[in-house]
């Protein structure tokens, strides 16, 4: 356990500082680039409250591949992927409902890390 | 910080320049007034540039844009002469851009070849003009335009002595974009599993051959310039090839070139339908919705590549830049969207 307040919590005030106070003080053509530096915070936050994302990933892969853990869980993780692709540019994945669904899972856990306000409100599936 | 060190080069060099210029323009002499570097755009460097001619036919203050390779360029678009070219021919076929001037190929003038062309006025920021009220004028009749535009790009067909540069896709255009971006993802390294399910899709969904023609490949809401009435000018060449015309209408509609306006499927600003009609009506050619679709799925996979691409040229340490780190992070948005248009149900009739 770290101290509080966690890293999460840190870079959103930071965040609001930077857009509450900081950036009414910037020039208009630096604006821009202090809009980036909030939108890369705002990301690294909520990637850290979501760090159990690629844990999941993982054994879900695995789960579909039948394949057991390896000694480097970023290397197993690469692998797995790795496999996945070559399958699915082989043609031996076609249209399988199963693998879309776990593709589309992913893809979304990504989005909502990288811009939560682009994910679909009706989650089906 | 860049802008400045560049700033300073070409205060350097403003008399090479100004010597270019007043030979170009048959001028007894040139003074440049004011030369400002253009933000955007991660290959080329834009300068607008204020000159007073004095002498010759151009005599008095012109107001020109000078194109040139960034110092940091990547060898995947068209040379500045290309593009020169390009302008020009797309300037013959009748289309809307900005008028080009001279070409210098002599690197001794400025260290790399480069061109100027008269400057157009207005705004080509996306998120400006899919704002309501925004500019552009009457939006349903720039999307009639816009699709009269393309329609003029792509009335200019291989083969072309003066457009010989321009790559033509083997085999089938569809098929040729798969194997592509599987190269491309090959060479990044990186197993993209959601990418392979979309190109394994569209390798299966291919549309037949059809005609070829000049493909712009950037033709899309940011890449045109309006003023408050309308179009000023098509932007952006440095992507062209021959290719299927459907592969531009897809790329100007995906929903990754709507900013945020998904409402509004002809690049943010309009229905399909008034953007359609003008192409159509120039091109004399129908818009096939089924091969518009397709070429949706291959624009988000392109894009997704590009985010790629460019995330890594920071990851790597070749430009270390906020604006490639997170656009490299956009490639979740696009994986995301491949899927959405590739169900397993969208397979059966593929």
């Amino acid at each position: 356990m770290g101290d509080r307040p966690g890293g999460a919590e840190l870079l959103r005030q930071a965040r609001r500082s930077l857009l509450d106070d900081l950036l009414g003080a910037l020039p208009e053509d630096r604006r821009y680039e202090a809009l980036m530096v909030a939108s890369a915070m705002a990301i690294v936050a909520r990637e850290l409250e979501a760090g159990e994302q690629r844990d999941a990933e993982r054994l879900a892969l695995e789960a579909l591949l039948g394949q057991g853990p390896g000694a480097d869980l970023d290397e197993a993780l690469l692998s797995l992927r790795r496999r996945l692709a070559e399958e699915i540019r082989a043609g031996k994945r076609d249209a399988a409902p199963e693998l879309h669904a776990l593709l589309e899972r992913d893809a979304r856990l990504r989005l909502a890390i990288s811009n939560p306000k682009l994910l679909p409100a009706d989650k089906t599936s | 910080m860049r802008a400045s060190a560049a700033e300073a080069r070409l205060s350097e060099l403003k008399q090479a320049l100004e010597a270019f210029l007043a030979g170009a323009a048959e001028a007894e002499s040139v003074a440049i007034a004011d030369a400002k570097p253009l933000t955007g755009g991660a290959i080329q460097e834009n300068w607008l540039i204020d000159a007073d001619f004095r002498g010759g036919p151009l005599t008095g203050r012109q107001e020109l844009v000078l194109r040139t390779d960034a110092p940091s360029a990547v060898a995947v678009s068209l040379s500045r002469a290309q593009e020169f070219s390009l302008l020009q021919a797309a300037r013959a076929a009748g289309v809307t851009v900005p008028e080009p001037l001279w070409l210098c190929d002599d690197p001794s003038v400025l260290g790399r070849p480069f061109y100027l062309m008269r400057r157009v006025a207005g705004t080509a920021v996306g998120s400006r003009l899919v704002r309501d009220g925004g500019p552009g004028g009457d939006k349903a009749a720039l999307a009639e335009r816009l699709g009269e535009e393309l329609a003029r790009i792509h009335g200019i067909t291989p083969p072309r002595d003066d457009l010989g540069f321009l790559e033509l896709p083997e085999g089938n255009p569809a098929r040729h974009a798969v194997s592509r971006y599987r190269r491309l993802l090959d060479a990044l390294g990186e197993p993209r599993p959601a990418l392979e399910w979309g190109l394994r899709w569209c390798e299966i969904a291919a549309p037949p051959s059809a005609e070829l023609t000049l493909v712009h490949q950037d033709f899309r809401t940011g890449n045109y310039m309006v003023d408050a009435r309308g179009l000023t000018g098509v932007l952006d060449w440095e992507f062209c090839a021959w290719g299927a015309p459907m592969s531009d209408v897809g790329w100007f509609c995906a929903r990754c070139w709507r900013f945020g306006r998904d409402d509004r499927e002809a690049g943010g600003i309009a229905p399909r339908e008034p953007f359609y009609r003008g192409y159509e009506k120039v091109s004399g050619r129908r818009i096939d919705p089924q091969a518009v679709a397709y070429w949706e799925v291959i624009a988000h996979i392109r894009w997704a590549v590009i985010a790629l691409q460019q995330g890594e040229r920071h990851i790597s340490g070749e430009q270390p830049s906020l604006e490639l780190a997170l656009t490299g992070r956009r490639v979740a948005e696009l994986e995301h969207e491949v899927l959405r248009l590739t169900g397993p149900r969208r397979w059966r009739a593929a």
